[in-house]
């Protein structure tokens, strides 16, 4: 493959800036005036085309947020982060990671820090519906391992799976902002913001599920996410060891094992 | 016989109790069958792929949108009432 020419990769260079900066006055240098509208203002032509397909791209994957904040700060706030933020894959489902992170730096959010809590929960979402589907393990297959084997055993979560933990109720947040009549969705102002939330978020099959569980549940998932052997799990589960695997594997949550 | 190892046991037990085999309908990659995409049948938010203006999957707005479509076992589509087989 061909160097491209240092002209064309200066070119590019400018015309990246001019879309992702309001740095217009290099790449305008290349382009034709015509008409009424300067080359400056035909280069913004393209600035405000990208801007506005990622806005509302931005809009679609957090659209509790968007909602949270008004669609004109959201517009606002999305300006920001594309410029500081621009894409560095040509897969658009790629793009979008980092929103929670920069809206957790941003002064605007200081003091209501649950809303990016609101986008992880929202980015975990959009994640599990593009996760790769797996085998599912025969677990029957459990009672055939010697007893070395058994002890051995390590349990897989779905790829798609997301375990979260946040310090604010954001699963009820995100419920009461579902258009769908969702069971358990509670009006806002009976929500109690400030409580531990534990929410696991995945695929199944053409089904995104998002499930609150407590607090134990959350600690085995991880548990298992550590790729801790059983022999490790009941040590730390004890007598909840047994109900919480099975519950786990009934439910979907864990799909596979291996042994060594 | 350790407590742990009491426990692991016991935990293989209760998980063998729910009497599960691996049918839960997830294929393996190489017992994936023919696809077709099919379009008219989709319900909102269920669609496979960009089209009608939105770029993503499960973006559909309405049931049975002409625009969106699903991929589907290919033969499916022919027989669903609104199905129409999309090229490539």
């Amino acid at each position: 493959m061909n160097t491209p020419p240092e002209s064309l990769k200066q070119l590019q260079t400018h015309f990246s800036e001019a879309v992702f900066s309001d740095q217009r006055g290099l790449i305008a240098e290349s382009v034709t005036q015509q008409g009424a509208l300067s080359a400056e203002q035909r280069v913004g032509i393209y600035r405000n085309s990208v801007h506005g397909i990622l806005w509302q791209y931005l809009a679609s994957l957090y659209p509790v947020c968007n909602q949270l904040v008004g669609e004109q700060f959201f517009e606002g706030f999305s300006d920001l982060f594309i410029d500081q933020h621009p894409p560095t894959t040509p897969f658009l489902a790629d793009y979008g990671d980092g929103f929670a992170a920069f809206m957790r730096e941003h002064e605007a959010f200081a003091k209501i820090r649950w809303i990016n809590q609101v986008a992880e929960l929202e980015w975990a979402r959009h994640q599990a519906w593009h996760a790769t589907n797996q085998v599912v393990s025969d677990f029957s297959l459990l009672g055939t391992l010697t007893e070395e084997q058994q002890l051995s055993a390590q349990f897989q979560l779905p790829d798609s799976m997301w375990v979260l933990h946040s310090p604010y109720a954001v699963h009820q947040v995100w419920l009461v902002h579902q258009p769908e009549d969702y069971g358990g969705k509670i009006p806002l102002e009976e929500i109690q913001l400030q409580q531990d939330d534990y929410i696991i978020v995945w695929r199944s099959e053409r089904q995104l599920q998002q499930v609150q569980i407590n607090e134990q549940q959350w600690q085995f998932l991880s548990a298992v996410r550590q790729n801790k052997s059983l022999a490790e799990l009941s040590e730390q589960f004890q007598e909840q060891v047994g109900v919480l695997l099975a519950s786990a594997i009934q439910h979907g949550w864990i799909i596979s094992f291996r042994h060594y | 016989m350790s407590n742990s190892k009491i426990l692991a046991t016991a935990a293989i037990t209760s998980v063998l109790a729910l009497g599960l085999t691996a049918t839960s309908g997830v294929m393996a990659a190489d017992e994936k069958a023919e696809m077709e995409k099919c379009a008219g049948v989709v319900k909102a938010k269920m669609n496979d792929c960009g089209a009608n203006g939105h770029a993503c999957a499960g973006m559909a707005k309405t049931d049975g949108d002409a625009n969106e479509w699903v991929k589907l076992p290919k033969g499916t589509c022919e027989k669903l009432v609104g199905g129409v087989v999309l090229e490539g």
